[in-house]
């Protein structure tokens, strides 16, 4: 809410455009493969409670559920798109040896979320603009442990407001005025090309909808996700 | 929002509110302190100090790479910004490189790193000035391995100090010869 | 439906605030929570904690010292044992943390602080203790209902009181991550049991908990004394103690001084350069008592006792350092670098003299060594005599 806000008060002010729901391809994107190997990562997905003091509590069952419902949707949105994705078995994918791999690609989500998508001050200009960014040789190291030329990265934090947070943010509305910030869906997705290593697409999410506990909602979400992946 | 976004995946580089990167121009570029160095446009500058650092060179983002420029630093100060009255971390001016290189390890363990190591300090000349030169290595708090070196020269004027840093699995390698290039292009002004 | 929901509310307050504190049951050994329970997502986190750890770049991967601790955990752990999993990480400071899922994670700085395997046994049982009572668990809730009658009061208090303005503060959740003084005294009382069933000296209990405060000294925290922060030990908690000590009657109880010592000597070196290089110095100095006292001085402490002195730098620590200095080289099994320190003292001493001697006698002890020229170089600079 305020950062619609803000982003509104940004676009007015300097012509920046908002973060929102947005996809950016590299440059060149092009299905070359009739049938592109794409391996589906083990997700980082976090599903919590927010109590009505804001206190976020993980919800294990919650987690269990998303994770197979997304990765259930995802393959049945990549379907759509005319693309097939294979799950990963996790135990290679977490191998000791790719261990700085993984912490090298959650980084450079970490890097495109705050300098592609992330505020507009934030941009590098080196980069006009453009998804330029790589895992450079652990990509090989994936291609190897998975048996893919190309690797989707999901990282998805999902809360939801406890029914006490929902009572008190009405409280809050009509006593205060101030309102309270409830359930949110933010993540990434990124696919990366294990020949090259460069992260050909990226696509964020920052919402305060969606639910992955239910499978027709997860498949919302796994639709938005992907929805401008080259068909 | 963007405060929410940030803190559910982790993100913690402590970006300041008006901070804005800057494009580098292939040029001779004021780093500041009579420092200048040869730009390249692979390079981002983000004016705002890092790690207490006076200008912070970046080409992948903060996270993955960074150029620390220290520039006539003073003695009786600290290197890195602290909370709290440090004594115990201020450069002095009569220090050895051999100091200098432990007052870094120091700096970053402090900065919330594990396996921080240095390497031996080697002389060097450093704007054509006798300066050293050490490796360093070190793990974000997340776990991320990083490999670096810094090369600096303490003046009449102050410290000198350039400082890179990449990730081990891959930022490293890729920029160093970038980081080489803007060390080997360093002149200092003499007043 | 919200009303019922604000009545449910109202409820958890009321009997928060009533203090309604009847222990959770403790864990069985091989226990696993309901994966609907609240208690499950917290496991989970602390799973993913474990995985980090298990791959840390910090972690100790030493298989001795791994084999060494994790025997002595397993003693203590007794019916648990296959419920603990133990990390041992580079970290200088006193910490020790049991994650809710059995993971326990031990710093390199409270193995230093350590005088024998009892000591050991001591940490190892009350961590166990908090496992077994589910305090993680226990206090994450506590802090959950805390936040919520936070978040109500300072609404309430803002609308009564007709401010629209910054009823946000209220609403930040607040951490406090330190254990109550009844799940010490919980933990305690669990460490205590088994230490004595694993055959090690109950004594150990006090000793240690007694030499961690006497380290703290007056201050109320330290940064490098995070286990205290995070186990309160206050003057009643440590006579407690003693009292259920001194009723443990074990006279052929193990201390095992000199097999833990002989554990660690390999390490002791870089353990005790890790807790210099935090440069605090008050701190680091009482450590250093603490184990003088514990251990007795050899050339390594003597050494490193020198180089806080040095990086310090006050007015009369020149020569306090090069006192130490020649403490450790009348000592067996000097260091190298210690002359290259002492040159050091001496050059920003300006006594050109004996630092050219120092480094010389650095040179010639290691002349292979990996900063020879940068030492050659500080030569090279110095004014003739
Ligand atoms: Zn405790």
């Amino acid at each position: 809410m305020r950062c619609r806000l803000a982003c509104l008060v940004l676009w007015a002010v300097i012509g920046a455009g908002c973060a929102q729901d947005t996809a950016r391809l590299a440059e060149g994107l092009r299905r070359t493969d009739a049938a592109p190997r794409i391996a589906l990562m083990p997700m980082d997905i976090l599903l919590s409670r927010v109590s009505a003091g804001g206190f976020s509590q993980p919800v294990a069952d919650w987690m269990a559920s998303a994770d197979y419902n997304l990765t259930q949707a995802l393959r049945q949105a990549a379907v759509e798109r005319g693309l097939v994705l294979r799950s990963v078995d996790p135990a290679p994918a977490a191998a000791p040896g790719l261990r700085q791999a993984q912490l090298l690609q959650d980084a450079v989500q970490d890097a495109i979320l705050l300098h592609h998508f992330g505020d507009a001050r934030d941009r590098l200009p080196s980069k006009f603009g453009s998804l330029r960014w790589s895992l450079g040789p652990t990509a090989r190291q994936l291609r190897d442990a998975v048996s893919a030329d190309y690797a989707l990265f999901v990282r998805l934090r999902d809360s939801y407001s406890s029914a006490g947070r929902r009572v008190l943010a009405v409280v809050s509305m009509v006593l205060v005025g101030m309102p309270l910030s409830g359930g949110q869906q933010v993540g990434i997705a990124t696919l990366v090309d294990l020949r090259t290593g460069q992260v050909v697409w990226a696509r964020a999410l920052d919402r305060s909808t969606g639910d992955l506990r239910d499978p027709g909602p997860a498949l919302e979400t796994a639709r938005l996700l992907l929805k401008d992946l080259p068909q | 929002m963007r405060r929410v976004l940030v803190l559910a995946l982790g993100l913690a580089v402590g970006l300041t509110a008006c901070a804005r990167f800057q494009p580098v121009q292939r040029d001779r570029v004021a780093v500041g302190g009579g420092l200048s160095v040869m730009g390249s446009a692979v390079w981002n500058r983000f004016p705002v100090g890092v790690l207490g650092a006076d200008a912070a060179w970046t080409q992948d983002g903060l996270p993955l790479d960074r150029v620390l420029f220290y520039v006539a630093h003073g003695d009786g100060t600290p290197l890195f910004e602290h909370g709290r009255d440090r004594r115990s971390l201020e450069y002095r001016a009569n220090m050895t490189a051999t100091e200098i290189a432990d007052l870094w390890a120091s700096e970053l363990a402090l900065a919330g790193n594990g396996d921080v190591r240095t390497g031996a300090p080697q002389p060097v000349r450093f704007a054509g000035l006798p300066g050293f030169r050490f490796d360093y290595s070190y793990a974000n708090p997340s776990g991320l391995v990083f490999d670096g070196f810094v090369v600096g020269a303490a003046t009449a004027k102050g410290l000198y100090l350039i400082a890179f840093a990449g990730t081990r699995a891959h930022h490293f390698l890729a920029y160093r010869s970038a980081a080489e290039h803007l060390i080997g292009s360093a002149e200092i002004a003499v007043e | 439906m919200r009303w019922i929901s604000l009545t449910a509310s109202a409820m958890t307050l009321l009997l928060a605030l009533g203090g309604c504190s009847a222990g959770l049951p403790e864990l069985v050994p091989r226990a696993r929570p309901d994966i609907r329970s609240d208690e499950a997502g917290l496991w989970l986190v602390a799973a993913k904690s474990e995985a980090a750890l298990q791959q840390a770049p910090t972690a100790i991967s030493d298989p001795g010292l791994n084999r060494y601790v994790r025997g002595i955990a397993c003693k203590v752990a007794g019916p648990y044992c296959p419920d603990i999993r133990v990390y041992l990480v580079r970290e200088p400071g006193l910490d020790a943390r049991m994650l809710p899922n059995g993971a326990l994670q031990i710093g390199s700085g409270l193995l230093l602080r350590l005088r024998d395997e009892a000591q050991l046994a001591a940490v190892i049982g009350h961590e166990l203790g908090h496992y077994v009572e589910r305090h993680s668990f226990d206090k994450a809730w506590r802090q959950r209902v805390g936040s919520d009658i936070r978040a109500w009061l300072g609404v309430l208090a803002q609308g009564l009181a007709g401010g629209g303005g910054d009823a946000a503060d209220a609403l930040m959740p607040v951490r406090d991550g330190a254990f109550s003084s009844s799940q010490e005294i919980a933990a305690d009382s669990i460490g205590l049991r088994q230490m004595t069933a694993a055959g090690y000296a109950p004594a150990a209990v006090v000793d240690f908990w007694h030499a961690s405060v006497a380290e703290l000294g007056e201050r109320q925290s330290s940064i490098a004394l995070r286990l205290l922060a995070r186990h309160p030990a206050p003057g009643s908690r440590l006579d407690r103690l003693r009292t259920a000590v001194a009723a443990v009657a074990e006279p052929h109880a193990v201390r095992g001084y000199v097999r833990y010592q002989a554990a660690l000597a390999p390490f002791r070196a870089a353990f005790l350069a890790d807790e210099v290089r935090l440069r605090l110095p008050t701190e680091t100095l009482r450590l250093f008592e603490r184990l003088r006292r514990q251990q007795g001085l050899d050339a390594t402490l003597a050494f490193y006792w020198g180089e806080v002195y040095r990086l310090r730098g006050w007015k009369d620590d020149r020569q306090l350092a090069l006192k130490f200095y020649g403490e450790a080289s009348r000592l067996p099994n000097a260091p190298v670098a210690l002359d290259r320190s002492i040159g050091l003292v001496r050059r920003s001493e300006s006594d050109w003299l004996a630092a050219r001697a120092a480094f010389r006698r650095y040179l010639a002890a290691a002349p292979d060594a990996a900063d020879a020229a940068m030492i050659r170089a500080y030569l090279a600079e110095m004014p003739e005599a």
